[in-house]
This record gives structure tokens, C-alpha cells and sequence, in this order.
């Protein structure tokens, strides 16, 4: 294992008890520190069982998946390997234990047993990342949508991880709680957390380092960002929409208005057709 | 169109109030020491006392009294139901009759004895959840729990149990409402026809909120695992229960007014 | 024939302090044959507004009328309009319980007393429509896809034959393929002349399917007209509350620029006109 991976994949396969086929088959990846993937990939490509691979939750059934140095399949690791690689799922509902919003970022950091006076420290940092220290004593239930994702992913900050696993974070947010989701993504991987994205939205990716493309359990194409918009021609075929944004960037640099480097962003086109 | 309305349960109101600063098991065994005290209550007179005793927690707790109020909405039918069935079974000097049915003077005692009686017992315990995070409260318990798990007693376990399903009782409501809404949409009559037909017509709305219950438990389970979650050996808390000397002082002030109270009652 | 909405209402837990007006002063007119998107963000009050539609919820004030008929009338009316209106929550998992395809398909049929044979064949027609096979009548809807789930909730809706149908963001969740085929599924229903309301938080999917656009704000029409409208009055001025589409929030960047572009979704008219705005 190269010295700066976080995760590496070596021949990973993994089928759920009773499925006939592989949920994912031979995938071979490895995630250093500091990088941004974003893993995209229709419903049902395996996006899901390859994060759950990653922190251990699944074990494969064949292949190796090491994180942070620990092999996932000797279940000593697993505490170590899960407070080091944290995870945000789907519905932020489903992973609020605890009834008042303070409480459930200390979850975590008192599963950990750390000692009270830093889980206090913890709790208060995490919650300024996300931008909820003032909901600090509020009732859970009383969260919008965007407020419970962002409480969900302060709890999982709480175990000073070094990797941060969204899981279709976003799927269940409106544009701006995806957003405040987004910009707090933004703001953890400029202060150097490792990030792996899971969505099948590409607007949400364009900050990403790298992408890592899923079809049918195995990886279908990985590359940065630039070259993945080379290939708008193949994202039917992988089951992924071709946003008008992309469209147009496309259009742009055909006729030569757009640099071939430039993002399909708000951001980089006014900046790149604005001077 | 009546639906759920989850906002009349008893649930936790965060403030910063003496009461709320207490140390949950002392507020637990004062709790029981209230109840005990209701239960000897007997004089309907002595009832004003303890309703001045509400009163004066609600102030110190900075629950208004109204929210204490909508706490007990649950039980008024629970209340009704015992009042009336003292008030119409209990023998004794005639006042007023009409057919089968009589009422007497040691009924309207009993009636008014035994209604208040589960009336301020609900009130009291509702103070318990008002000022008490489901955190606090489970912590408490398990202390309070814990000599009894050298019996093979699951404290931890027990009390984990309870904060879980406190947290979801909001959820379980909303979701609730929303699976009546959509089978009320698709023309299920919940509301018409006897016991059975309509018995048969809330099938619809339960196997929805099973299977719901059972994804949401897998789910959380998953989400717990990923937290590090082990069971209580290990675990360390963000606050930990410490007895205070006004946690001494509260609770033998309780136990005192408690006594004083009934010896009063017992002296008539 | 069609679904009136006047100077609607709604007030939650009147006199109780925590008393929310959710919708003041809305109208909106659902005709067969059209699609209509409420556009608004989380707490606009574009739910309540969808149950408004078929009476889960009544005005404080104001009135709702479909086909002529207020949703204020007796139960024997009641009972026709939530037939008339079909309702789609988000979620299915807030309506599946039967054990087999077969009999969640026929429970909305059963309660509006079809006959059982009129079941049958109805449930046939609508699988076909939505795109769903005939041999997973007998499977349990439990078993299906989260695509075909979705599908299953707005099949066992369709079946009662409703002329309206009220959609609360039926796409969430779903990847490209499974939105795509089920929007050119609704499209084809409209054109067969059921009246559509599309409840959502995305202003581009409303742009490009809807006929009519309301959009919400904090319980207030701010605006209501066809999407070229919508496009247009954004040249005039911001549309409060909505959320643009990267490709419109560009246009907004590239106009305060001062680049003469117009609101549009369609990438190659914009890359023609910035061409001849850049090289002129």
C-alpha cells in the first residue's frame, strides 16, 4: 500500500447474501490523502455497497480493501478504521440518534471514550464547521431537511476523521440545503479532509480532484475532471445526465470561446468569458 | 379532517432553569417521591397545595404553565373515564339518580379524589420529560440501573433503547400522518363502518409504518456502527452525571414538602 | 372542466402559538390536457397547496373547485373529488403495504367500489402505460426497484381513472434513465388529456415540461404564467425565492456583464448568441 492511500481496492468484489449476481466485481482503486473523488454512476451500479466497503461496513467477498493501513476484513480494525473514515448516508433521519442537537455530534467522540472536557471542545468545533453553533441546544426534530444533513455531517467530523464518505448525501435536499452542503465540502478539503462524493448529480462534482465512473459493479472509467467532460458523448450510456451547463460549455469550446481546460461551473465560464 | 398532531406530547423543552440543571437521577427519585406522596393524598382540599406546588416548579423551571397543561392533553379521556366510573359506582348516601345510574356523595369524593389523583400524577412526571433531555434521562436511569447489572440486568442496553425511541417518536408521527394522508388520497375510509371493517382499514396504514420502522431501525443501526457504536463498555460522556450539593438540597427539600404534605392530609 | 384555486388560504394550529399562515391569497386554474408546475422552495407551501387540490386539507378562507364542485361539500362529494384528483406522495414507501402488485393496484379501485372485472382490465391498461410488466402482478411491491416503485405509487393511482393528477416531486431519488422515462410517461398522459400538477423544487425540470408555471414564495404567488413568460420576466426583473438553474444564474452573470442573452435553457441558441455578442 503507497504510504499517502487512504483506501486501496485490490480485486474488490462483494454480493449480497442471497443476490445471484455481484453488487461490484475486480474493482481496483486507491484513494490518497487530500484527494476529492467523486464517484458517479447510475441507480444501482454499486455506488453505495463500494462506499460501505470503504469504512468497513461490508466486508468483500473476495479481493483486499485496506484503510488507513488496516486490512477491513479483521474486525479489531474496524473501530480504528471507522473513526479515521467517517460516513454521511442518504437520509439524515435515519443516522440522528439522539434527541437535542449538541448530543448527537458527542455520539461519536463518546463511543471513541474520549474524556468529557475535549468532547465538549469536539462538539463545538464540529458544529462551527457546519455552521450550526447557534442550534447547539435545539430539539433534532425542529432541523429542516438541510439542517439534519449538516448536523449528520458535524457528527460525523466529531471523530476527527481523516476521510469524509457522502453517500447520496444530497438526494434528499433542496437547492439551497445542497448547497450549504456543498460549500462546507468545499471548505473541509481546502483545510486538507479527505473527501469521496457519491451522487448522480454532476453539477456537485466539479470540485472534485478525481472521478471514478461505476456501471454495472465495476469501474468503467476514472480520470479528472477536464477529461470526463471530453466523454459527454458516453454519459447516456452510463446513466448519467447531461446538464445544460455541460451543453453549452461543449458549444462554447467548439466554437472557440471556452479555453479547453475551462470547468462546466457558473464560476469558470464568467471568469473565463467576462476578462 | 382531524390528523395526528405530535406537538401535544410531553417532550423537552430546553431552557436554562434551575430545574433543568439538576442531575437527572435527582430529579427520577423526586419525581417518585411526588407520586408516592399523590397516591396518600386524600383530602380534595390538600389537592390545592400540591396544584400550588405545580405552580411553583413550573416557575422555577420556566415551563409556562400552559405547555405543562398540553403535556397531560393525552390523558384528559384516561382522567374523565376513572372520575366517571367512581362518580357512578361507588355506594353511599343517594344525591341524584336516573334509571341504573346513581351518583352519591362518597362517589362524587371518590371521583374527584381519584381524577385529580391521576391528573397531578401526569402533570408531575410530566415535568420529568419537560425539563430532561431523552440523554439525560436514559443516563440517569442507567446510574440509577447500574448496581442491578451485576444480576445480568441490560441498564445500558435498556436506557440506549430509550433514547432511540424517544428521538423517534416525532418521526414515527410525521411519517404516520403522511402514509394516512396518502392512503386517505387513494379512497381508504378510516372513519366509517364498525369495529372490524374498520379495524381492517388501518391495514394499509400499519404495514407501511412497519416496513418504514424496520428500514429506519436498519439504517440507524448501520449509521450507529459507522459512529463506533460498542455497547456502554468504554463509553465516555459529553456530560457527565455529577451530584451536586444542590442536587442533595432539592431532593430532601422534595422528600420534606412530600412528608409535611401528608402528614397534613393524615391530621384532616 | 378543471381545477379552480381562489384566493386561497391556509392557516396550521390556528390560535395555538405556533400558528403558520402557509398560503395567502392563491389561485390557480388546473385544466385537463395541461401540465402545471408549482415551483418553490422547502416551507413555500407547495404541499399544502397539492392537498388543497383534493381536499386532505380545506381552506381557512377562500375556495377550491374541481369541476365545479368546492372541496367543502358533504362526504358523498368528497368522495368523488379525491377520485377526480389522484394524489402522489414523494415517497412510495408511504403508501405499498398489499402483498402482491395485483392487490396495491387494486385498493384506490376498491374503495371507489369498481367493479371487480372493470379492476382487472383497468390495472392491465394503466401497467401498460407506466411501462410495468404483467408478471410482476404477483410479486410483492416490496421487491421492485426504487424506478419501478415509483411507478408502482402512480400506476395504483392512475387505476382509479383520475382526471387530474397531482405529482409531489416524483423524480427525487431517481438517476437519469428513471427520470426521463417516467416524465415522457407523464407527458404522454397529458397529452391524453389528464390534467397535471407537478409539484418541485426544480425550476428546470418545470421549464421544460410544464405548460404553466406558479411559483411560490413563503406562501405568495410571485409569479404564474407559461415558462417563455417566466424566461422573459426574469429580463425584467428577479423572480423572488426561485432558485435559477446554473445555466439561467450564467445568464444573469453574463448580463450584469452586460452581454445582451437571452433566459434560455437551450445551450446551442446561447452559445449563438454569446458568439455574436463576443466576435460581432
Amino acid at each position: 500500500m503507497e504510504p499517502e492511500a487512504v483506501c486501496a481496492l485490490r480485486g474488490v468484489s462483494f454480493t449480497y447474501p442471497g443476490a445471484a449476481a455481484p453488487a461490484i466485481q475486480s474493482v481496483d482503486l486507491t484513494i490518497r490523502r487530500g484527494e476529492w473523488v467523486a464517484l458517479i454512476g447510475a441507480n444501482g451500479s454499486g455506488k453505495s455497497t463500494l462506499a460501505k466497503i470503504l469504512n468497513a461496513l461490508l466486508i468483500p467477498t473476495r479481493g483486499d480493501c485496506f484503510s488507513c493501513g488496516y486490512r477491513t476484513d479483521r474486525e479489531e480494525h474496524h473501530w480504528a478504521i471507522r473513526s479515521r473514515i467517517s460516513m454521511v448516508f442518504q437520509n439524515p433521519d435515519n443516522q440522528i440518534v439522539a434527541s437535542v442537537v449538541e448530543e448527537d455530534v458527542a455520539f461519536g467522540p463518546e463511543n471513541l471514550g474520549v474524556p468529557p472536557a475535549r468532547i465538549r471542545e469536539i462538539v463545538r468545533e464540529s458544529l462551527c464547521q457546519v455552521g450550526l453553533e447557534e442550534k447547539r441546544r435545539t430539539p433534532t426534530y425542529a432541523l429542516s431537511g438541510g439542517q439534519k444533513q449538516r448536523l449528520a455531517i458535524a457528527g460525523a467530523l466529531a471523530m476527527k476523521p481523516e476521510c469524509l464518505v457522502l453517500d447520496e448525501a444530497t438526494v434528499m435536499l433542496d437547492p439551497q440545503g445542497r448547497e450549504d452542503v456543498l460549500k462546507i465540502l468545499r471548505d473541509l478539503h481546502s483545510k486538507g479532509m479527505t473527501l469521496v462524493q457519491i451522487t448522480h448529480r454532476l453539477e456537485e462534482i466539479l470540485d472534485a480532484t478525481r472521478v471514478v465512473v461505476l456501471r454495472k459493479g465495476q469501474i468503467e472509467w476514472e480520470g479528472e475532471l477536464p477529461e470526463l467532460f471530453e466523454r459527454v458523448d458516453r454519459f447516456p450510456e452510463w446513466g448519467l445526465e447531461i446538464p445544460p451547463l455541460v451543453r453549452l460549455t461543449g458549444s462554447l469550446k467548439k466554437r472557440k470561446l471556452l479555453p479547453e481546460s475551462c470547468l462546466p461551473s457558473v464560476k469558470e465560464l464568467l471568469e473565463n468569458l467576462c476578462p | 379532517m382531524k390528523f395526528l398532531n405530535h406537538l401535544t406530547l410531553g417532550q423537552y423543552v430546553p431552557a436554562n432553569s434551575p430545574v433543568h440543571r439538576l442531575d437527572p437521577r435527582c430529579k427520577i427519585l423526586s419525581v417518585i417521591a411526588l407520586l408516592a406522596g399523590i397516591f396518600l393524598m386524600e383530602h380534595p382540599v390538600a389537592f390545592l397545595a400540591w396544584g400550588g406546588l405545580l405552580l411553583l416548579l413550573s416557575r422555577f423551571s420556566r415551563i409556562s404553565f400552559r405547555v405543562v397543561l398540553q403535556g397531560a392533553r393525552p390523558v384528559v379521556l384516561l382522567v374523565v373515564f376513572t372520575a366517571a366510573i367512581h362518580l357512578f359506582l361507588t355506594k353511599g348516601t343517594v344525591l341524584w339518580e336516573w334509571g341504573i345510574l346513581s351518583v352519591t356523595r362518597e362517589g362524587v369524593t371518590m371521583a374527584l379524589r381519584m381524577g385529580l389523583r391521576l391528573f397531578f400524577l401526569v402533570l408531575f412526571a410530566g415535568f420529568l420529560t419537560l425539563t430532561t433531555s431523552p440523554m439525560e434521562l436514559s443516563d440517569g436511569l442507567e446510574s440509577l440501573f447500574h448496581p442491578f447489572e451485576r444480576f445480568g440486568f441490560p441498564a445500558h442496553e435498556m436506557a440506549m433503547m430509550m433514547t432511540i425511541a424517544l428521538r423517534f417518536i416525532p418521526t414515527l408521527f410525521d411519517e404516520t400522518d403522511r402514509i394516512l394522508r396518502a392512503q386517505i388520497a387513494r379512497g381508504a375510509d378510516l372513519e366509517h363502518g364498525g369495529l372490524f371493517r374498520r379495524m381492517k382499514a388501518f391495514i394499509p396504514v400499519l404495514v407501511p409504518l412497519f416496513v418504514i420502522v424496520f428500514q429506519r431501525a436498519e439504517d440507524l443501526a448501520l449509521a450507529m456502527e459507522a459512529r463506533c457504536y460498542r455497547g456502554g463498555s468504554g463509553r465516555t460522556r459529553m456530560n457527565p452525571l455529577a451530584w451536586k450539593k444542590t442536587d442533595t438540597f432539592a431532593i430532601a427539600a422534595v422528600i420534606g414538602i412530600v412528608v409535611f404534605f401528608v402528614l397534613l392530609d393524615l391530621r384532616g | 372542466m378543471s381545477i379552480k384555486v381562489d384566493s386561497l388560504c391556509h392557516v396550521y394550529h390556528p390560535g395555538t402559538p405556533l400558528e403558520t399562515q402557509a398560503l395567502s391569497g392563491v389561485d390557480l386554474i388546473v385544466e385537463r390536457g395541461k401540465w402545471v408546475a408549482v415551483v418553490g422552495q422547502t416551507g413555500s407551501g407547495k404541499s399544502t397547496l397539492a392537498q388543497h387540490l383534493n381536499a386532505l386539507l380545506l381552506p381557512s378562507s377562500g375556495r377550491v373547485e374541481v369541476d365545479g364542485i368546492p372541496t367543502t361539500s358533504g362526504a358523498f362529494e368528497l368522495r368523488e373529488i379525491r377520485r377526480k384528483v389522484g394524489l402522489v406522495f414523494q415517497y412510495p414507501e408511504h403508501q405499498l403495504f398489499a402483498e402482491t402488485v395485483r392487490e396495491e393496484m387494486a385498493f384506490g379501485p376498491r374503495n371507489w367500489e369498481f367493479p371487480e372485472e372493470e379492476i382487472t382490465n383497468s390495472t392491465r391498461k394503466v401497467m401498460d402505460l407506466l411501462g410495468l410488466p404483467h408478471e410482476i402482478l404477483d410479486r410483492s411491491p416490496f421487491e421492485l426497484s426504487g424506478g419501478q416503485k415509483r411507478r408502482l405509487s402512480i400506476a395504483s393511482v392512475l387505476v382509479s381513472r383520475p382526471d387530474y393528477l397531482v405529482l409531489d416531486e416524483p423524480t427525487a431519488g431517481l438517476d437519469a434513465r428513471g427520470r426521463n422515462e417516467l416524465l415522457c410517461l407523464l407527458k404522454g398522459l397529458v397529452k391524453e388529456g389528464l390534467g397535471v400538477v407537478h409539484v418541485t423544487h426544480d425550476l428546470e425540470l418545470a421549464l421544460t415540461m410544464a405548460d404553466r408555471i406558479l411559483v411560490l414564495e413563503k406562501g405568495k404567488a410571485v409569479f404564474c404564467g407559461t415558462p417563455g413568460s417566466l424566461l422573459e420576466e426574469l429580463l425584467e426583473r428577479p423572480i423572488r425565492g426561485l432558485c435559477l438553474p446554473p445555466v439561467l444564474e450564467l445568464v444573469s452573470g453574463l448580463r450584469s456583464y452586460g452581454y445582451s442573452v437571452p433566459y434560455t435553457l437551450d445551450s446551442e441558441e446561447l452559445a449563438n448568441c454569446l458568439e455574436r455578442e463576443i466576435r460581432p
